[in-house]
C-alpha cells in the first residue's frame, strides 16, 4: 500500500540552517491554506474521538446483542454487522487503532531509519556501504510483500503490524535522512562547525538533523496515511490485527462475504479510513508547500 | 424409511461376521435388496439412505456445464491423496473403482462386472470389464488393479489412504480381466469402505502409464483415469475442463460434452454467478445467502445432514483444570447452542450436544440437545464451576481461516464468558501451522469435529477411545473404550444401537469437548440443470446431468 | 555507458540473489508446514514424514539451498508442494493476468491524469483546477481494496453491467477478457492516476514559467503551439521517468486488487503460498517479483540518460 513516493522527497537547494523566523513563515503560510486548516480540524475531531472513544460510543462495541445485519436505523445509525454488532460503536473504536498504528509505526520507523540514514551518510566508507546494501535489499521489494511477509512471520497482533509496517518502510526515511546529510555535509557552516572541533554525535545532533528535518516531517506525515492505508490492507488481507480488535481494515475484511447483503458494511468503514488518510494527506501537502520542499511523488 | 422397512435387516446371526450375508448373497451384481441394506447397516450408510432419490425424469443430452465449487484452488486431484470432499465431488467424474456407489447407496459395478465371495468370506473374485481404455488409450486390465493397490500400499508413496487396506492380505492376478483379494479376516464393509471410487479413494484405479510419463506431481494436476470425463486443461486456481470421454465404458454417458470447473474462493461472487446464470452449478452456498437463493425462481436449492459432528475440544494435555470432569460439563452446559445456531451460522446447523448425527439415522437421538448432560443450562454450569473451585480461567482456542472457524470462535467466546469466569483468547494461525498442532495436540482448545462420518465408529471410535486416531487432547475412560469396542463387534443392529448410546451417554456426561452442532450440507444449480442427483456420498455424479 | 550497465546489471543480479537467499532461509525459520497443508486433516504422521522425505525437506537447510540454487541455475523453479503444479507455470499463469491489469490501468489513468493535468496547470486556481484537485486528494486517500468493493456494489451487483470476479484468458475474446479486467484495472489506477495528475501539473507550472516558454510566446506563436510542442514535452520529462518506476508499484498493489476481485494473478498468488508455506511457489514469486523491481528501476535509469541529455552516468 504505498501509491507510490519514497525517497525523492528531497530538499531544493539545500537550504541553510533555517532561522526560527522560517518555521514562523511556514506556520503563518499553513494557516492560510484552507486545505490544511480542514485537515486539521478533521484529524482534531477523529484525535478526539479516539481519545473519548468509549464515551462517543452508543453501544459496546463488542457486544453481539442486535439483530445481525440490520440496515441503518434510528437505534443503530450505521446499521449492524455479521454478529450483530453496532457498526458505529465499532467504527468508533476503530479511529484508536487506526490512529495508533499510523503514528506508532511512522514513528518507530523514523527511530529506527533516520539515525542509519544520518550515519551513513555522514561517515560514508564501509558502513555507508553497509546500510546501502541493506537498504537496497529492501528497496527491491514492495513495502507491502514485505509487511505480508513480515506478518506471516510475527502472526497477527495490534504491535506486530505496527513492527512491520514501520520495518516495511524503514529504506524510505533512510535514504531521505542520507540524501539530506549528503547535501548538507560540505555546507559551510557544517565545515565550519567540524573546524571548531566539535564531536560527530554533536555535528549530526545540532546541526545535521534540524536541518534535514523539513523533509522528514513532510514524509512523515505521507508515510501516517500510508501506514493506516498499510494496517487496513493487512487486516483485510486477514495478515493485520487480531480478529478480536475492531479496526476499520478488519470490518471491511469480516464484512466480506456480506457486502451484497448489507451495503452499509462495506461503505462506512471505507468512508471512515478516506476521511481519516484525506485529512493527513492535506495536512502533508500544505506542509510541503510551506516548508518548500520539493516532492516528487513516486520513483 | 420407516423402521418396518428394516425388518429383514435384523434377523441375522450376530456372530456371524458376514452380517447374516451368505457368499452368494454379497456376490454381484445384482445384490439383492436385502444384502444392500444389510451392508448399509454394516457401514453405517443406512441413516442416509433415508433420502432415497427420486426416479430420473427422461433425459435429453449434451451441453456445456458451468460449475462453480466454493474453494481456492482444486489442490490434488490424485485419489491417493485426495484429502477433502469438495476434491472428490469432482474427480468422481474423472476415475472409476471397481464398484461404485450410486446416490441410492447400492454397490454398483462399475470396473468390475460381477464378483464372487467365497464361503469363508476372505476371497473375493472380480471379473472385470473388457474393452475399457484410460483417458491416454490404454487398455484396463487386471494389471491396472494390481498397480493401484500396490501403489497405495506402498509407504514410499506416501498416500494418506494406506491404512484402508490393511485388512488386505494378498491381491492376486487370475487371468487378464480377473483379480483376486485374499483379506485377513472376512469383512462385509469391504466394498465401500475399500474398494469403492470415492469416499474409499485407496482402490480408485489410476493410470500406470501417465504415472510414469508425467510424473507424481503433475498426475495430481492433470490425472488420466477410466472415468466419463477426461481432463481438458486445468489451469490451478483458475479451473478445470473435463471434456466428455467418447470411449468411456457405458454407452450414452455421459451426457454433457463438457463442464468446466471454477474455483470460486468468495461466497458473495459465486452466489451473484449463481444467479447471474455465470455458473450453472454451486458446490456449497453459505448460510447467509440462502433465503435469496431459495426465493430466486431460477435456482433449485438440494440440501442435507452432513455426517460429520462440531465440537469445543479441551485438551486435558495441555489444561490442567480440564482433568477436573466438573470443569468440562460446566463449559459444555454454559454454551448457548440455539443463540450459536441463530448468530453464528444463520439457524443453518443442527444444535447438538453429543457426537452422533442426524445422518446416522438409526442412531439419532434428537431429544439429546435437551436431556442430555451437556444440555444449556447455565446455573448449573456455574455450580459445578464453584464445586471445582478452579476461580477464572484463561485459555487459548486455537483457529484458523480453515472451514470458518474463525468464525464459530468469535460467536462462542461472549457466550461463554458471559456466563463463566473464563477468558478465551483467539489465537490465529495459518492453516500450515493449524494441522500440524491439532494433529500433535499442540493446543488448548479448539473448534473442530469431524467430517464425513458414515459410520458410528467414525463418530466415536476415531476420537473418545484412549489413544485413538483423533485423540490428540488426551481423554481416558475405560469404560467408554470397553464399550466401543463392544459395540464395533456387535452385530446385532438393535443392540449396537444401545451400546452407541450408551457409549455416547458416557461420552456427553465426561465432556471431553462441549459439542455444539452438526453441520447441514446446501448446494444450488439452476433450473436448466437436469439429471443430477443429490448424493449423500461425496462422489458427485455428472455423468447423468444435461442442460434443458 | 557500456560498463555503467554492466556494473548495474551485476549489482541487479546480487540483489536479487541477496533477497532469494534471505527469502529462502526465513521461510524456513518460520513454523508452518507445506506438508501438513497438502495432506489436510487425514495425515498420517507416517505419511507426512515418507513426503517430507520425498519432497527433500528433511535434508539440512544449506543441502535444500544449494539444490535450489542449482535448480535454478537450470531454469528450474521446482513443483508447487500443495498442488504439484510446475512453479514456472504457475507463474507463466499469474504474471500475464497482473501485467493485463497494470498495463489496462496505467492506460486507464495516464488517458484521464494528463489531460486533467495540463488541464488543471493552464487553469490554475479555477473550478477545474480546484475539482481535479480533490478528485485527486480522494484517489490518494482511498484503500484501493475498499474502492473495488464500492465498484463490485455499483456496477456488478446494482448495474449488472460487469462481471464481479474472475479473469477470462484473451483467447476467448477481446470483450469478454476486457470486461473482467475494467473493474480491476481501475481499481488499481486510481492512486497511481492521482499521482500522475499532480505530478503533470506542477511540471507543467514550473515549465510555463520558463523564460523559453516566453520567448516562444513573443514570438507570436500560436498559444495551443507554445503548450503542445513547447511546454508539454519538457513537462513530460519527470512524468514518464515516474510512470516507469510507479508501473512496478502497480504490479504490487495488485496483491490487494487480485485479492478483491479473485483473480489468480502473481499477487494473490504469493500471499496464499505465503500463508500456505508452499517454499517453491514463494520463492519463485519473489524472485520475479524482485526482478521485475529491480529491472524496472534500471529501465528508468536508462531511459533518463535518453531524454535528459544532461545526465550522464559514470
Amino acid at each position: 500500500m504505498r501509491p507510490a513516493v519514497s525517497s525523492s522527497v528531497s530538499a531544493a537547494a539545500a537550504p541553510p540552517a533555517p532561522a526560527v523566523s522560517e518555521w514562523r513563515r511556514a506556520v503563518r503560510y499553513l494557516r492560510r491554506d484552507v486545505k490544511v486548516v480542514a485537515g486539521f480540524l478533521v484529524l482534531g475531531g477523529l484525535v478526539l474521538t479516539a481519545l473519548l472513544g468509549p464515551l462517543l460510543s452508543p453501544y459496546d462495541p463488542n457486544a453481539q446483542a442486535f439483530d445481525l445485519l440490520a440496515p441503518p436505523s434510528w437505534q443503530h445509525p450505521l446499521g449492524t454487522d455479521e454478529f450483530g454488532r453496532d457498526l458505529l460503536s465499532r467504527l468508533i473504536a476503530g479511529a484508536r487503532i487506526s490512529l495508533t498504528v499510523g503514528f506508532a509505526a511512522v514513528l518507530l520507523a523514523m527511530l529506527a531509519a533516520v539515525p542509519l540514514g544520518l550515519v551513513a551518510g555522514y561517515y560514508g566508507g564501509w558502513v555507508d556501504l553497509l546500510i546501502m546494501r541493506y537498504i537496497d535489499l529492501q528497496w527491491a521489494f514492495p513495502a507491502l510483500i514485505i509487511a505480508v511477509g513480515l506478518m506471516a512471520i510475527l502472526g497477527p497482533g495490534l504491535g506486530n503490524v505496527i513492527v512491520a509496517v514501520a520495518l516495511a518502510y524503514i529504506d524510505d526515511f533512510a535514504r531521505l535522512a542520507r540524501a539530506e546529510v549528503l547535501a548538507l555535509r560540505e555546507e559551510e557552516f557544517v565545515v565550519a562547525a567540524r573546524a571548531t572541533g566539535a564531536s560527530d554525535l554533536r555535528l549530526i545532533l545540532r546541526h545535521l538533523l534540524p536541518n534535514s528535518l523539513a523533509p522528514l516531517i513532510v514524509q512523515a506525515t505521507v508515510s501516517v496515511s500510508y501506514a493506516i492505508l498499510a494496517e487496513s490492507t493487512l487486516s483485510f488481507l486477514g495478515l493485520g490485527v487480531k480478529i478480536t480488535t475492531p479496526t476499520w481494515g478488519l470490518i471491511l475484511s469480516g464484512a466480506r462475504g456480506f457486502f451484497t447483503l448489507a451495503w452499509w458494511l462495506a461503505i462506512f468503514p471505507g468512508l471512515a479510513i478516506m476521511v481519516t488518510v484525506l485529512s493527513i494527506n492535506c495536512i502533508g501537502d500544505g506542509l510541503r508547500d510551506a516548508l518548500d520542499v520539493r516532492v516528487s511523488r513516486a520513483a | 424409511m420407516a423402521p418396518h422397512h428394516l425388518v429383514d435387516l435384523w434377523d441375522f446371526d450376530p456372530r456371524d461376521p458376514m452380517l447374516g450375508l451368505t457368499a452368494a448373497e454379497l456376490s454381484g451384481p445384482p445384490m439383492s435388496r436385502r444384502a444392500v441394506l444389510r451392508l448399509l447397516a454394516a457401514t453405517g450408510l443406512l441413516g442416509l439412505a433415508a433420502s432415497l432419490p427420486p426416479p430420473l425424469a427422461a433425459a435429453g443430452r449434451g451441453g456445456h456445464l458451468k460449475a462453480g465449487w466454493n474453494l481456492d484452488q482444486f489442490a490434488i486431484l490424485d485419489p491417493a491423496f485426495i484429502n477433502v470432499t469438495e476434491q472428490m465431488q469432482a474427480a468422481a467424474n474423472i476415475f472409476s473403482g471397481l464398484v461404485h456407489i450410486d446416490a441410492a447407496l447400492t454397490p454398483q459395478p462399475e470396473l468390475a462386472e460381477r464378483w464372487e465371495v467365497s464361503a469363508d468370506g476372505r476371497q473375493w473374485t472380480f471379473q472385470l470389464r473388457r474393452g475399457v481404455r484410460f483417458h491416454d488409450g490404454a487398455p484396463f486390465s487386471a494389471d491396472d488393479v494390481l498397480f493401484t493397490y500396490q501403489r497405495t500400499n506402498d509407504p514410499k508413496v506416501g498416500s494418506i489412504h494406506r491404512p484402508r487396506l490393511a485388512n488386505i492380505e494378498a491381491v492376486t492376478k487370475l487371468g487378464a480381466y480377473e483379480v483376486q483379494f485374499t483379506l485377513k479376516s472376512p469383512s462385509a464393509a469391504f466394498l465401500i469402505a475399500t474398494l469403492s471410487r470415492f469416499p474409499a479413494r485407496a482402490m480408485t484405479i489410476v493410470s500406470r502409464t501417465a504415472l510414469e510419463k508425467m510424473g507424481p506431481q503433475q498426475y495430481k494436476v492433470t490425472p488420466v483415469g477410466t472415468g466419463p470425463f477426461r481432463v481438458k486443461e486445468h489451469i490451478v486456481g483458475q479451473r478445470l475442463v473435463l471434456e466428455r470421454f467418447p470411449d468411456y465404458f457405458i454407452e450414452g454417458k455421459p451426457k454433457l460434452d463438457m463442464v468446466t470447473i471454477v474455483p470460486v474462493p468468495e461466497a458473495e461472487t459465486a452466489v451473484a454467478a449463481l444467479r447471474t446464470g455465470e455458473v450453472q452449478f454451486l458446490n456449497n452456498v453459505q448460510a447467509q445467502f440462502l433465503p435469496l437463493l431459495e426465493a430466486d425462481p431460477g435456482v433449485t436449492v438440494l440440501q442435507g445432514p452432513d455426517p460429520g459432528f462440531q465440537a469445543l475440544i479441551l485438551n486435558q494435555k495441555t489444561v490442567l483444570a480440564f482433568r477436573d470432569r466438573r470443569v468440562r460439563l460446566a463449559i459444555a452446559k454454559a454454551i448457548d447452542r440455539e443463540t450459536l445456531a441463530k448468530r453464528g451460522y444463520f439457524g443453518r446447523v443442527q444444535p447438538d450436544t453429543g457426537p452422533i448425527p442426524a445422518a446416522q439415522k438409526l442412531y439419532w437421538r434428537p431429544e439429546k440437545l435437551t436431556t442430555s448432560p451437556q444440555a444449556y443450562d447455565p446455573e448449573a454450569a456455574k455450580r459445578l464451576w464453584q464445586e471445582a473451585g478452579v476461580g477464572s480461567l484463561k485459555v487459548k482456542l486455537l483457529t484458523s481461516v480453515v472451514r470458518g472457524n474463525l468464525r464459530g470462535a468469535q460467536v462462542l467466546k461472549p457466550l461463554l464468558e458471559q456466563v463463566l469466569p473464563i477468558t478465551l483468547d483467539i489465537e490465529q494461525v495459518d492453516p500450515s501451522v493449524y494441522f500440524k498442532r491439532q494433529v500433535a495436540g499442540d493446543f488448548e482448545t479448539l473448534l473442530g469435529g469431524s467430517g464425513a462420518d458414515l459410520d458410528p465408529n467414525d463418530s466415536i471410535r476415531d476420537f473418545f477411545p484412549t489413544g485413538a486416531k483423533f485423540n490428540s487432547f488426551g481423554y481416558s475412560n475405560p469404560e467408554v473404550d470397553a464399550l466401543v469396542e463392544q459395540q464395533f463387534r456387535e452385530l446385532d443392529v438393535q443392540k449396537r444401537i444401545a451400546l452407541v448410546h450408551r457409549a455416547e451417554d458416557l461420552i456427553m456426561a465426561d465432556a471431553p469437548m462441549a459439542f455444539t452442532h452438526h453441520l447441514i450440507e446446501y448446494l444450488a444449480m439452476r433450473k436448466e440443470v437436469k439429471g443430477f442427483v443429490f448424493a449423500p456420498t461425496p462422489a458427485w455424479d455428472l455423468s447423468e446431468v444435461w442442460l434443458a | 555507458m557500456r560498463r555503467y550497465l554492466c556494473k548495474r546489471l551485476l549489482y541487479a543480479v546480487l540483489v536479487m540473489w541477496g533477497v532469494a537467499t534471505l527469502v529462502f532461509f526465513m521461510l524456513r525459520a518460520i513454523p508452518g508446514d507445506p506438508v501438513s497443508v497438502m495432506l489436510g486433516p487425514e495425515a498420517t504422521p507416517e505419511a507426512v514424514a515418507q513426503l517430507r522425505h520425498n519432497l527433500g525437506l528433511d535434508r539440512p537447510f544449506y543441502v535444500q539451498y544449494v539444490f535450489w540454487l542449482w535448480n535454478l541455475g537450470r531454469g528450474d523453479l521446482g513443483r508447487s508442494i500443495v498442488n504439484g503444479e510446475r512453479v514456472l507455470v504457475l507463474l507463466g499463469q499469474a504474471a500475464p493476468r497482473t501485467f493485463a491489469i497494470a498495463v489496462l490501468a496505467l492506460a486507464i489513468s495516464l488517458a484521464v491524469a494528463l489531460p486533467a493535468g495540463i488541464v488543471s496547470a493552464l487553469k490554475k486556481h479555477t473550478f477545474p483546477d480546484h475539482v481535479a484537485t480533490v478528485v485527486a486528494f480522494l484517489g490518494l486517500s482511498m484503500p484501493n481494496f475498499w474502492l473495488g468493493i464500492v465498484l463490485i456494489l455499483v456496477f456488478a451487483v446494482k448495474l449488472g453491467w460487469l462481471p464481479a470476479l474472475g479473469y477470462v484468458p484473451l483467447s476467448e475474446g477481446f470483450w469478454p477478457w476486457l470486461r473482467h479486467l475494467l473493474l480491476p484495472a481501475f481499481t488499481s489506477g486510481t492512486a497511481f492516476a492521482a499521482i500522475i495528475m499532480r505530478m503533470t501539473r506542477s511540471a507543467m507550472l514550473e515549465v510555463l514559467h520558463a523564460p523559453y516558454i516566453s520567448t516562444a510566446r513573443a514570438k507570436g506563436l500560436r498559444e495551443r503551439v507554445v503548450i503542445l510542442k513547447h511546454a508539454l514535452k519538457n513537462a513530460l520529462i519527470p512524468v514518464i521517468t515516474v510512470i516507469g518506476i510507479a508501473f512496478s508499484l502497480l504490479l504490487v498493489g495488485a496483491v490487494v486488487v487480485e485479492e478483491v476481485f479473485a483473480i489468480q494473478g502473481l499477487g494473490r498468488t504469493l500471499v496464499r503460498s505465503i500463508i500456505n508455506r508452499d517454499f517453491p511457489v514463494v520463492q519463485g514469486a519473489i524472485l520475479l517479483i524482485a526482478g521485475i523491481f529491480v529491472g524496472m528501476n534500471l529501465l528508468v535509469d536508462i531511459l533518463y540518460t535518453y531524454i535528459n541529455p544532461r545526465i550522464r552516468y559514470e
